[in-house]
This record gives C-alpha cells, structure tokens and sequence, in this order.
C-alpha cells in the first residue's frame, strides 16, 4: 500500500516536471495538423493561447485579457492569455518562435520587441521571426513636471536646458527601452542635452519627481492624467502632432510639432504570429480583432480608460510596414 | 463622523463580512502555497470585484493581501518553504522553533505577529496618512541604497559561528545578482549570450531550492546513511493561542518591527521581504542575546512577521494619497480602483474619506479574522506532516517546481531551482550560511541600482549619501549592526584568552 502511493506520487512529480516542458513536447503534434492541412479554413479547432511576453498586471497585459475576452464573442474555442515574462519581452518572443506556425499560438508585442531588435539582441527578431496580425492599441507619451517645479511651460525648460547642458534629469522604465528613446529623442530634436536616468517601475519614477530626485516625468497619458488630475504634475508638453483637445486635463498643453519639435512617438500595443502561418489563419485572425476593435463592449470599455484616444487600429500590410519603420527609428537613436 | 459610521455599516454589512473572512481565508492558502504569492491571489480575485460596490470590492482585495503576507509564515515554519517572499526571514527561527516541537507556538506568534504588524500600519494609515506621503518622498536613491545596506548588515549577526563564511556566502549572492541586463546602462552581464540569463537570476526559484529542496537532500541523506533521526517537526502540531501576557513582554519587539514594516512598506521600492530583513536584523542588533537567533528564538519569528504585515497597510499609504503604489500587489490593487473608476489620489480622500475608514476598518477585520482562520488552515495544513517521510518529500519537491515554474511560465526557472537545491545543500554541509547568499541576491539588485542612481543625479559626487540626512542615519546604523556581533565577538574571544592563560 505504501509503496504503492509512493509510485503514485513520484509518478506525480515526473508528471508535473513534464507539463512545465509541454511547450517543447507539443511541437511534433502540432506540425502534423499543419501539414494535414486542407483549402477550406477548418480553424480554429481547439483553443489559442496569446503570449504575453510581460508580466501579469501591466498595460500590455490588460489590453490582451480585455482583447481576448472579447474575442470569445467571435470565436467558439477557448482563447488562454498565458504570461511569460523576462528579457525584456524576449523571452516570450522565443517561446512563441519555438511553437508551430499553425495559428494557435499568438504573440502580444510592444515596441520594446521592435527596440530588441534594433539593439540586435540575441533571439530576437520581429521582421525577421513573424508576421503581424494587427495593431489594438496606440499611446501617446506626455512630459512634465512636479507642480513645485520652477518651470511653468515647455520654453522655460528648454531655456534651462540650453544654457545647462545635461543637468536636467528624466526618469523612465528600462534602460535602452522605449522611455530611452522618447527621452534621448526628444532631446536630440529639441537640440537639447538631458541625462535619462531609469528606475525599475513607473512608481519609483513617480515618487523620484514628487520627491525632486528628478526634473522632467515621462508617463502615458493614462496614467500621466491621474497625477495631473491629483494636481501633483504639471503637464508641459505632449509628444503628438496635435493637442489633444478631447483630455480634460491636456487640452492647453502644447504638442511637440507645434512647438516646431519634429518628434513624436508613443508606444503601441499588438499581436503577430509566428513566420510561415498559413495565410487565411492570419486574415481570420485579423478579422476578428478588427471586429473586436469597432465592437460595442470594447468602445465602451476605451471609453473608461482613455485607451483609444489615438485610433490604434492597424491591419496586416500596415503594421508589418510599421514595424520596419520603428526598428530603423531605434535603430537610429539608440545604437550610437 | 458620519463617514467613519457610513464606513462601518459597509464593511459590517452580512455580504462584505462574508466576503472578508473568504478574501482572508484565501489569501492565507495562497501564502501558503508557494509561487502563489499575495499579487498573484489579488490578480485571480480582481474579476469578481468588478460587480461589487467598489469601496467592497477594495476592501476584499486588501484582506486577501493581509491573509497572504500572513500565510506565507505557515509553510515556512512547518516544511521550511517560504510560501512568499516575505517569509523568508520567518523560516530562520520558525523552521528550528518547530523542529523543537513547538510548531504550534511558532505558528502562534506568527499569526499573532501579523495581526498586530496589520493593525498598527492600518492605525498609522488612518491617523498619519498625508504626513507619512511626505516621509514616503523624502526616501529617494540614497535612502533606498542606505536601506539595503541595512538589511545587508545583518549579515553578520546571521553568521554568528562563521563571520568568514556568511561574508563569503554574500558576497557570491551580490555576485549572482549582477547577471543579467544591466538596470542602469542596459549592458548584458554574465550572460553568455543566453537570452534566459537577460532578465537574470530570480530568487525565488533560488530560495526554494536552497530552502526547501535542500532540506529535502539533507533528511534523505541522513535516512540513507542510518544515522538515529535527529529532529523532525512534531506530528500533531496544534495551534497555539499566544496570551496577551507573551505579547506584552516582547511589546518592544512587536512595535519596533511594526513601525520598520509600515515605513518600508511606503517606500515604493521596498517591499515587504526587505522589511522583514532589516526587522529581522534590528531584533538581533538590539538583543541581549544575539547567539540565540537562527535557533528558533521567540523574537525571531515576531520581527519578521510583524513587520511583513506592517507593510501592507504602508504601502496602501502612498496608493491613497498620492497614486503612487507602494509594492507591486499594491499597483494591482490600485489598477481595480482604475476600473471602478476611482483615481486614488488626494482627490479621491476629499471626495470619499469613508473610503480609507472602510479600508482601515477592513484591515483591523481581517486581521483578527486571521488570527481565528489561522488555527483551521494552519492544522489542515500541518496534516501534511503526518505522511510518511517518502511522501512529504515528494511533496515538497512539486511544490516547489510549481512554485518556481509559475513564476514566469518557464522551464528555466525550474533548472535554476535544481541548480541552487544542491548550492543549498553544500552550504549546509559546509556551514556556509544560504541566508546571506539569499539575502545578498535580494538586496545586491536595489543596492547596486540606488547607488549608481544616487551618483547619476548628484553628477557623480558621492556626497549625496551623507549630506541627505535620513540616509546618514540609516548608514551609520547599518555600520553598527554590522561591526556590532564582530566586535563583540572580538572582545569575547580576548577574554576567553585571558581566562584560559
């Protein structure tokens, strides 16, 4: 008896060992419906799993589970959104590069896989490893400071940073990630010099410009308005082409290009799969989030969080056009 | 006074109260269950808030964090597997206390501790939430590098018996902390083009391995070559209610560590596993009988524990008045304010001040919730321990690679955790102390960071760190707990000289 159910629970052990390399172990199986393939599109016939190469809790994350929520209204198989952070999103980049090209396994990217690589990262290659399905999300990058900051609007502070050359200092997530190059960026168009310091989250560079550590925040607009809206920030400008008189709290603040700064840039937010999937699989897939993107419960749902304010929506030919554009831009600023 | 009214027929409500003792309740298995942490039980409870009245909704999630923060001390005492990061501190005197067999009054103080770390930062949020924002700010880069130099100072009371060793032993978890993308410069260090190794060496998996697998090997070895059993933890053990006689004579200890907890916890880059380390380390600086820590000493177990919950409400601190979460589960529990349309903020106080009463009123009952549910989990879990070895150890080992597997997904974590079970185990051999090596792999991160931070802001001048006076005092303290135990030892051993001439 005793022998028995310790059998029993080593075979456990082997079990649990063996589900966590399932990833590897399903290859197989899956390049044989691949090949088994017929014309009529006969997908998709069990459930999809959407990586997202970040951890759960993030904007990346969100817009995924909300996306794939609603993708269940279109689709009658399962949609698992699974985290697999590390690396800076490579990690889950490798994973969805590893599985077969047969649809089911769909990448979440930002630009931070576009900025791996431009950085020419090992393992990573957006143009090179997939191909895009579609956008779902764009977002716009607003600068300003601690409303104790001596700077009342953007011409002051470039004033300042003119006369001083990198004394200013800008907070931001992740060295050589996307609030690097909005920071160097901006600068370098504004003919400016400010030192980037980065900080592990977005609260630590919250507390470090409340604090006065810092000079300048970077934030999204969402999460940039609530400040604003608490009164602790003083938005100075908004790296877009235009104001954007629908937010309450940004409509007076200027944007670059007004102020003759030819630099914006925001982050961006949406899906690819792996090189080599089956044409139809991806216009399918792309249908679907298309109809997902102009549904009832997703505008409401941007309504609520301010995620749309810029439509985000890119389709297929576009976004793959896009993501070359972002790697040269990378590529241009931070590989010095 | 009509808020703190409206407050309490919301939080006593039959629905809320039923919802609190289950947040709780779940919260304290998910501690429990390692790779489970407090973030991850918010993260799996956050859907079925969305219906309910927001200011509920809030309140059910910060008791599932004050259950989890509390039932990560549960696996830690009783199979010595930390169930959370904040634990880990709790597994030096409560893993040895209940191998004496006095596993229920371990898990007694522990309880008991946390409920007094969550009702103490709650009061201290109540009453000092805006005035501890402020504190919360003037704690920039040089504060957060003084405070991991903290915590690192307790090294040398860790390694009582072997300063030489624990320094070592430290010194290599400084050095595993440096693999990976560099925070600052984004440079890849010791990375040996793997892209697994970018994101560099988390430590959880490496603290389960050198914990719990390695514990694992240790008991298994020791059956194989014969030896009598040496210690086991007691089959039967049963919850221990501590009298308020107990408390009142370690109130010191409880206060002081409650007070680490909750100052920790408003700093958004300390959470609470660092609260509980520098907690953990002040309860043996200010002992009078620092050899008796890491033995399964009383006061070894309430620091830690007290001050882990202390944090929970600190960290709601900054969350309310400034919009800046205090720890990562507080940025998730500050993305369901978001959803139910809620900017926390100043604003959000002005506007809704029987919110922070509701969510003062929700820690105080579910602490004390805590406390009663504490007896029931806890003795369903400690029947684990009356299978047979074979089976427990079985146990422990899927535990711990669901545990190190969930973390993010990947098999990697997973060989890591082998890869640190068998450091683990030669430390153990060879006295080296896997505590230090933890706790340099933890804190070598923030302090290398902070530092380097500190020196870009200031233009490269070192100064910062002295002329910002907070920092100053925490320096100068973390230098004294760390010369403290060797000095002392020094003096010791002279006079041993002396009376063995």
């Amino acid at each position: 008896m005793k022998r028995l159910l310790v059998l029993l629970l080593s075979a456990i052990m082997v079990f649990s060992l063996a589900a966590c390399s399932k990833g590897a172990e399903e290859k197989p199986s899956g390049e044989q419906t691949q090949t088994g393939d017929t014309k009529e599109l006969d997908y998709p016939k069990r459930a999809i799993e959407i990586v997202v190469p970040f951890g759960a809790g993030g904007s990346a994350d969100s817009m995924t589970r909300t996306a794939a929520n609603l993708m269940g209204n279109y689709i009658d198989k399962p949609i698992n959104v699974i985290n697999k952070a590390g690396g800076g999103g490579v990690d889950g980049m490798v994973y969805v590069a590893q599985a077969p090209a047969d649809g089911y396994t769909i990448l979440q990217i930002t630009p931070s896989h576009s900025i791996a690589e431009a950085l020419e990262r090992p393992n990573a290659s957006l143009t090179g490893d997939f191909e895009p399905i579609a956008n779902f999300q764009k977002d716009i990058q607003v600068f300003g400071v601690s409303k104790d900051s001596k700077f009342k609007t953007i011409d002051e502070l470039l004033e300042y940073a003119k006369a001083n050359p990198g004394e200013l200092k800008i907070g931001g997530t992740s060295p050589g990630g996307l609030d690097d190059y909005m920071a160097n960026g901006f600068a370098e168009a504004a003919g400016v010099e400010i030192t980037y310091v980065p900080y592990n989250s977005a609260a630590e560079t919250k507390a470090a410009v409340l604090g006065g550590e810092i000079d300048i925040y970077q934030d999204k607009v969402l999460s940039f308005n609530t400040m604003v809206k608490s009164g602790e920030v003083r938005p100075l400008v908004v790296l877009h082409n235009e104001r954007l008189t629908m937010v309450e709290e940004l409509k007076d603040t200027p944007c670059t290009v007004e102020k003759g700064i030819n630099f914006t840039q925001g982050s961006w937010r949406g899906f690819a799969v792996k090189k080599g999937t089956p044409q139809e699989i991806k216009d399918y897939l792309e249908e679907v989030i298309e109809k997902v993107y102009n549904s009832k419960e997703y505008r409401a749902i941007a309504d609520k969080e301010m995620s749309d304010i810029i439509p985000g929506y890119v389709g297929q030919k576009e976004y793959g056009e896009m993501w070359k554009s972002e790697v040269a831009k990378f590529k241009e600023i931070l590989v010095k | 006074m009509e808020a703190i009214i409206q407050s309490l027929s919301i939080v006593f409500g039959p629905m809320s109260l039923i919802l609190i003792v289950i947040a709780t309740a779940f919260g304290m298995i998910c501690g429990a269950l390692p790779g489970l942490g407090p973030s991850m039980a918010i993260i799996l409870l956050l859907p079925f808030t969305y219906e309910m009245d927001p200011i509920v909704g809030i309140i059910v999630l910060v008791a599932v964090n004050v259950g989890a923060q509390a039932g990560g001390s549960i696996s830690a005492i009783l199979l010595r597997v930390p169930g959370t990061s904040s634990a880990i501190a709790t597994t030096f005197d409560g893993y040895p206390m209940a191998l004496q067999g006095k596993a229920g009054r371990a898990l007694g103080l522990a309880m008991t501790a946390s409920a007094f770390g969550s009702i103490f930062s709650a009061l201290a949020m109540l009453v000092c939430a805006p005035l501890l924002a402020k504190v919360a700010l003037r704690f920039q880069s040089a504060e957060y590098f003084a405070l991991s130099l903290l915590g690192l100072s307790c090294i040398s009371s860790l390694g009582s018996k072997n300063q030489v060793k624990a320094l070592l032993s430290a010194c290599l978890g400084l050095l595993l902390s440096t693999v990976g993308l560099d925070a600052i410069n984004g440079v890849e260090r010791f990375t040996f083009g793997q892209s697994f190794l970018y994101s560099g060496i988390d430590y959880i998996p490496v603290m389960i391995g050198a914990y719990a697998i390695a514990e694992v090997y240790v008991n298994i070895s020791e059956k194989c070559s014969g030896k009598p059993e040496v210690s086991h933890v007691e089959k039967n053990a049963s919850f221990e209610f501590i009298k308020i006689k107990d408390v009142i004579k370690n109130w010191w200890v409880y206060l002081k560590s409650s007070i680490i907890g909750t100052v920790v916890g408003i700093i958004p880059a300390a959470g609470g596993s660092i609260a509980a380390f520098i907690a953990y380390s002040e309860a043996v600086r200010s002992s009078k009988t620092p050899e008796k820590f890491g033995t399964g000493i009383e006061e070894g177990i309430i620091a830690p524990e007290a001050s882990n919950n202390g944090a929970v409400g600190g960290s709601m601190v900054p969350t309310l008045t400034l919009g800046i979460p205090g720890s990562p589960t507080a940025a998730i529990i500050m993305a369901a304010f978001m959803l139910h349309g809620l900017t926390p903020g100043p604003l959000l106080l002005s506007q809704q001040p029987e919110m922070l009463y509701s969510i003062f009123i929700g820690i105080i009952v579910s602490s004390l919730l805590m406390l009663v549910l504490g007896k029931y989990i806890s003795i369903e879990f400690s029947k684990i321990l009356k299978l047979p070895y074979p089976l427990l150890a079985v146990l422990i080992m899927v535990l711990g690679v669901v545990g190190a597997y969930s973390l993010r997904n990947s098999f990697t974590d997973v060989l890591i955790l082998f890869a640190f079970s068998f450091v683990g185990y030669f430390f153990n051999k060879f006295k080296y102390s896997t505590s230090a090596f933890v706790l340099g792999l933890i804190l070598g991160e923030i302090a290398e960071n902070s530092m380097r931070k500190q020196l870009i802001v200031n233009d490269g001048s070192w100064m910062g760190f002295i002329t910002r006076p907070i920092s100053l005092v925490v320096i100068i303290i973390s230098l004294m707990a760390f010369f403290g135990p060797m000095i002392k030892q020094h003096k010791e051993n002279k006079s041993n000289k002396i009376i063995a001439e």
